[in-house]
């Protein structure tokens, strides 16, 4: 008996373990059938009209810090001028795994939230899993109140899945006293490679270093301005082939790597993830220059760096390029009330919300976004000026798989084994283009 | 009696189980939610021609037996030492225990800043006693990201079995070295006679447990590296997550689940057979 006991107990432990993993993959095969939980869910909504309609919203969570964040004081506006909807917030943590995969898997189990804001580059994955809904005709009526570049990250085969709220472009960071010391001129920042790259080399010097770049991740986001800014681009008009192994996307590779394997960026780079990190390098005086977008410029200036700083545009190569962050409103599949919750996309991102974005140092997507306040902000204005020359990344469902297995794998393999650029890129393409083919 | 826990069972073991079997061999992409549908052994196909899961099983297999063994090379030595007695014992016996109430997230971060490459007291303090020259970036570099991770791992795993065998070690009769020492036996002996003998049946358990903890680890691997750079620490914890729940192939996720189970199946076996040898006796 003792043996029986122990047995179970012990394949017992063993299974639920190995089986953690799958607990909330079964789910989802429910949830895609049919919506199970749905009847037990708040029956109220069913009764009649005048019932309040819940929306439960998934904001970043720095954006609803508090009651006197500028976006719950939106939202207290919505629901005074709508007394019929409630809305709740519920901050969570921006990251890949922290928002987006929980939003997938929570979705697929037949919950989720009603609406949410996504990075720009999650929708065109989001609405090909049918996770997001799509949405009406009512949406025509605005959509030309918002720039380009922010609108297609939100079309997918042609159709609209949310509606845009922030136009991220990315820029250069950099220390001027830093400059100084260096023996450069501060007022005159960098405007070529050959002078981002003497620049960096001056800088590096005594224990500090010139640039910085997100090599955890391989630095395959950091690449993308300098791929645009020598001409190639990343996959063809069809999304069928992917063209990164092109003469120019060689050039940019060796660029950025180049100032990379010349230990013009602190070694430690190797490890980071996260925009915090780079801020914080940057703040500690580690590093004079790097890349990143208005999301940086409020913690920096939070932090009281006891140097002066600035911000310049983003290089030219053969052209001035440089990528698009930032953040869209979506729709949850899962919602009961889709009216409701475009009436809350609608409200957020129309024009008198624009302030919204201002109290956080960000950019509006739309076109009157010149009549946000922060633009006086100097380095505000570079922000503002580089959204001319942004390119958003390609909307595929494939990005995502792309960036991850093939381009920062391929990037990490030229920076920490040396490999040959050039025949690295042309693997890396043809693996590209067979998961291209598969989508 | 039983019958509410055999259902709970089923509903948190069995119904996920059975699931997971049927969806390794189907086609299940969240991203192509109209693709699904049966593929009999493809997932396992593609799954062992994929040159990562090769990757993360050596990685697997490397990471659970040296970190076995090290949580054990540690653990019982010191056990040894806490059965001594010795003033202060109570103190050491305690404060040995804290990286094992350690919350995983704050141990492993609190690693990860010990290893920085700009930051870190690792590579201050082997700069300053000239053992590197430069900084090494222990996590983000393809030679040492695997066993950097191992460290934390022992170093967060080994109080568990050390307190299991020190709870054997004081279980052990204090008559039996008496009457052994008055037949003559000497220290070793008495070690290898009477003290390994008696504990032997917790030495095993703890192993057991460790062996599937270790296997199973995955806050800490997948908060320091990611299994990253290039794979290098990679296991097959963290595959199964970036199948899963990255690229959001549940087919291919469920499927290299399968052979994480299965592999956990063989030292159940060997535990299994090892309690039935000790009930004939």
């Amino acid at each position: 008996m003792r043996k029986i006991v122990a047995l179970l107990a012990i394949t017992t432990m063993t299974m639920s373990i190995a089986a953690c993993g799958t607990d909330s993959k079964s789910t989802d095969s429910k949830g895609t059938g049919k919506d199970t939980a749905a009847p037990a869910n708040k029956p109220a909504a069913s009764t009649g009209g005048n019932a309040k309609q819940e929306l439960t919203i998934w904001v970043y969570d720095y954006l609803a810090k508090d009651n006197n964040s500028s976006l719950v004081k939106a939202k207290e506006k919505f629901e005074q001028a709508n007394p019929n909807i409630k809305v709740t917030f519920q901050p969570t943590v921006y990251g890949t795994t922290s928002y987006r995969d929980k939003f997938v898997a929570q979705t697929a189990g037949g919950q989720g939230p009603d609406v949410m804001i996504s990075d720009v580059v999650w929708v065109p994955q989001l609405a090909a899993m049918g996770s997001i809904l799509p949405l009406g005709d009512q949406a025509k009526a605005v959509v030309d109140q918002f720039y380009e570049g922010p609108l297609q990250t939100v079309t997918y085969n042609g159709k609209l899945y949310g509606l845009p709220w922030e136009a991220s472009p990315m820029a250069i960071y950099y220390n001027k006293n830093a400059f100084k010391a260096a023996g450069l001129d501060p007022d005159k920042p960098p405007k070529t490679w050959d002078e981002l790259h003497d620049a960096a080399k001056k800088l590096t010097t005594g224990g500090k270093f010139g640039f910085a770049y997100m090599g955890g991740w391989g630095g395959s986001f950091d690449w993308l301005p300098f791929l645009w800014q020598s001409g190639g681009e990343l996959i063809d008009k069809d999304g069928k082939k992917a063209l990164f192994n092109s003469p120019e996307a060689i050039s940019s590779i060796n660029y950025l790597f180049g100032i990379v394997k010349e230990k013009l960026i602190p070694p430690a780079a190797l490890t980071w993830k996260s925009w915090d990190e780079l801020n914080a390098a940057f703040g500690a005086g580690l590093v004079g220059m790097y890349q990143s977008g208005a999301w940086s410029l409020d913690s920096l200036k939070k932090a009281n760096l006891n140097f002066d700083w600035g911000v310049f545009p983003s290089p030219a190569g053969k052209q001035q390029a440089t990528v698009l962050g930032g953040m869209d409103w979506v729709i949850g599949k899962n919602t009961k009330y889709p009216d409701a919750a475009y009436k809350w996309i609608e409200f957020i991102t129309n024009k008198e919300n624009m302030s919204v974005l201002s109290d956080f140092s960000r950019i509006s997507a739309r076109k009157d976004n010149k009549e946000q306040a922060i633009f006086k902000d100097p380095q505000m204005k570079v922000f503002v000026e580089s959204i001319a020359f942004a390119k958003a990344r390609p909307a595929l469902t494939a990005w995502s798989d792309i960036d991850y297995k093939v381009l920062q794998p391929a990037f990490l393999k030229i920076v920490l084994k040396d490999a040959d650029v050039k025949q690295t890129m042309d693997e890396a393409v043809t693996q590209a283009n067979e998961i291209l083919s598969k989508n | 009696m039983v019958a509410p826990s055999i259902l709970g069972l089923s509903f948190v073991i069995v119904y996920p189980l059975v699931m997971n079997i049927t969806m390794s061999f189907q086609n299940v992409k969240l991203t192509q939610p109209d693709m699904r549908g049966w593929v009999g052994l493809a997932n396992y196909s593609h799954l062992f021609a994929d040159p990562v899961f090769r990757t993360a099983i050596a990685n697997t297999l490397i990471w659970t037996l040296l970190g076995v063994v090290l949580q054990l090379a540690v653990a019982l030595p010191i056990a040894f030492l806490l059965n001594a007695e010795f003033a202060g014992r109570g103190f050491y016996r305690g404060a040995l225990l804290i990286p094992w109430v350690m919350p995983s997230v704050v141990a492993a971060f609190t690693w990860v800043w010990m290893y920085d490459g700009s930051f870190g007291i690792l590579n201050y303090i082997l700069t300053k006693l000239h053992l590197i020259r430069d900084p090494v970036v222990w996590l983000g570099n393809p030679n040492t990201s695997l066993y950097a991770v191992l460290v934390e791992q022992v170093w967060k795993g080994f109080p568990f079995p050390m307190v299991m065998l020190l709870a054997a070690l004081q279980a052990v009769p204090k008559d039996m070295y008496e009457a052994a020492e008055v037949d003559g036996a000497n220290k070793m002996q008495r070690i290898m006679r009477i003290t390994i003998p008696q504990i032997l049946p917790a030495l095993a358990l703890c192993t057991v447990f460790i062996t599937i903890w270790t296997f199973n680890s995955f806050e800490n691997i997948w908060l320091m590296t990611e299994g990253g750079p290039l794979n290098s620490s990679e296991t097959m914890t963290t595959f199964v997550y970036h199948n899963a729940f990255q690229s959001f192939d549940l087919g291919m996720g469920s499927s290299s689940a399968m052979v994480m189970f299965a592999m956990l199946l063989v030292v159940i076996i060997c535990y299994a057979r090892y309690v039935s040898k000790q009930e004939e006796r």
